[in-house]
């Protein structure tokens, strides 16, 4: 549920971005978004298009890359990435869950305006 | 058309903010913890607890992170402490803003440790660093060994695990070895300590582990060589685009206006040993 306050975030940015640059309409806007980083897609986009009725960045597509997260097995020091990170069984020992060492990623790369 | 780059890293916003709050509490030599788990563990129970039991000394503050209502902030006042109630009206979390703003009503020059309880929710206060120097992380048996497992961001950034409601353990097939274990893969050398707030069982052992991360931030402010505790590393494993550091990280930025706002007396009434 924390989507929202994250697609406030990035409606703002996007608004900023679209003002310094005299935009008055914003098409569409690109994030990468990393799998280590706990935020449903579906969510963000869902909060950001309600927040941004009604704004230059009304009707504002949001393309999101996914990025993977690097992973590592803590008792057999397999290392890997991970797109998914709800399935995190060591392919190498399936000993133990696998560690998310990063991808928590959250950019907002660039902006379409007319 | 055209495109226009951005490259604006979101987190940047809000990390900034945590980290304000932590060189704010600082300067005023607070010690903060957050306080984080999934409605009901006993949160609100164990800071109930604690005030009973933990020895006269520390001031208190409290910040009470809560979808609505003042519940648990009633249950706390009783103790003569400065409580501010935080009502996030429907959000999952408390986010450094809200605390910021707290802080700017709270005598800070009056309060030793401030205590954030987050609101209930196993999964989105973990994403968002307050500004605290550790984070206290509650499960109660009867949730189940296996959510360390599902719910992993909120375990591998805790501090210190409480198993909370150990009393229960007879009638729940709660695996304490298990959680534990998982936990310890999550976050290397985690502090875990079975407490029942029922029974009192091992709140000696959570009090003496308060005051011992109390003494170690004293330490830290008067620049006295001391040793860290097992587990309590400098560096919390957060990944390379989110990190948050503990209170003794300390981040050369630039200085800022940080005066603890000293706003009249408000000063607790009681001790914070003088509950029932």
């Amino acid at each position: 549920m924390h989507e929202l306050a994250v697609a406030a975030n990035l409606l703002d940015v996007v608004l900023k971005t679209a003002r310094e640059n005299g935009a008055t309409t914003v098409v569409t806007a690109r994030i990468r978004i990393g799998a280590g980083s706990c935020l449903n897609p579906d969510s963000l986009a869902f909060g950001f298009e309600a927040l941004a009725a009604g704004t230059p960045a009304s009707g504002c597509r949001l393309e999101i890359e996914h990025l993977p997260a690097p992973v590592t097995c803590p008792a057999c020091g397999w290392e890997g990435e991970r797109l998914d990170v709800a399935e995190l069984v060591c392919p190498q020992c399936e000993g133990h869950p696998l560690r998310i060492t990063g991808g928590r990623e959250l950019t907002v790369d660039t902006i379409t305006v007319e | 058309m055209h495109d226009f780059s951005v490259n604006k890293r979101l987190w940047d916003q809000t990390d900034e903010l945590g980290l304000a709050n932590r060189r704010r509490l600082e300067e005023a030599r607070i010690y903060c913890i957050n306080v984080m788990s999934a409605p009901g563990a006993g949160k609100t129970t164990l800071l109930e607890r604690t005030l009973e039991r933990i020895a006269p000394g520390p001031r208190f503050g409290v910040i009470e992170g809560d979808i609505q209502g003042r519940a648990d902030a009633d249950r706390l006042e009783r103790f003569g402490i400065p409580v501010r109630q935080i009502n996030t009206n429907g959000a999952c979390h408390l986010d450094p803003r809200q605390v910021a703003a707290a802080l700017d009503t709270m005598d800070l020059g009056s309060i030793d440790l401030l205590v954030i309880e987050n609101v209930g929710n196993l999964v989105c206060p973990a994403e968002f660093d307050l500004g605290e120097a550790d984070r206290v992380m509650l499960l109660s048996v009867t949730e189940g060994h296996d959510k360390p497992a599902k719910y992993p961001l909120m375990f591998r950034t805790a501090d210190v695990l409480i198993l909370n409601k150990i009393d229960l353990l007879p009638h729940t097939d709660f695996d304490l070895a298990e959680a534990s274990r998982v936990a310890r893969v999550l976050r290397e050398g985690i502090e875990i300590l079975e407490v029942s707030c029922r029974t009192g069982e091992g709140l000696d052992g959570w009090i003496a582990w308060l005051e011992h991360r109390l003494a170690h931030a004293k330490e830290h402010w008067d620049g006295m060589p001391h040793d860290h505790a097992p587990g309590q590393s400098h560096n919390h494993d957060h990944g390379p685009d989110h990190s948050h550091g503990p209170s003794h990280r300390h981040d050369p930025g630039p200085s800022h206006d940080a005066s603890p706002g000293r706003a009249p007396n408000h000063r607790p009434t009681g001790g914070p040993a003088s509950g029932a």
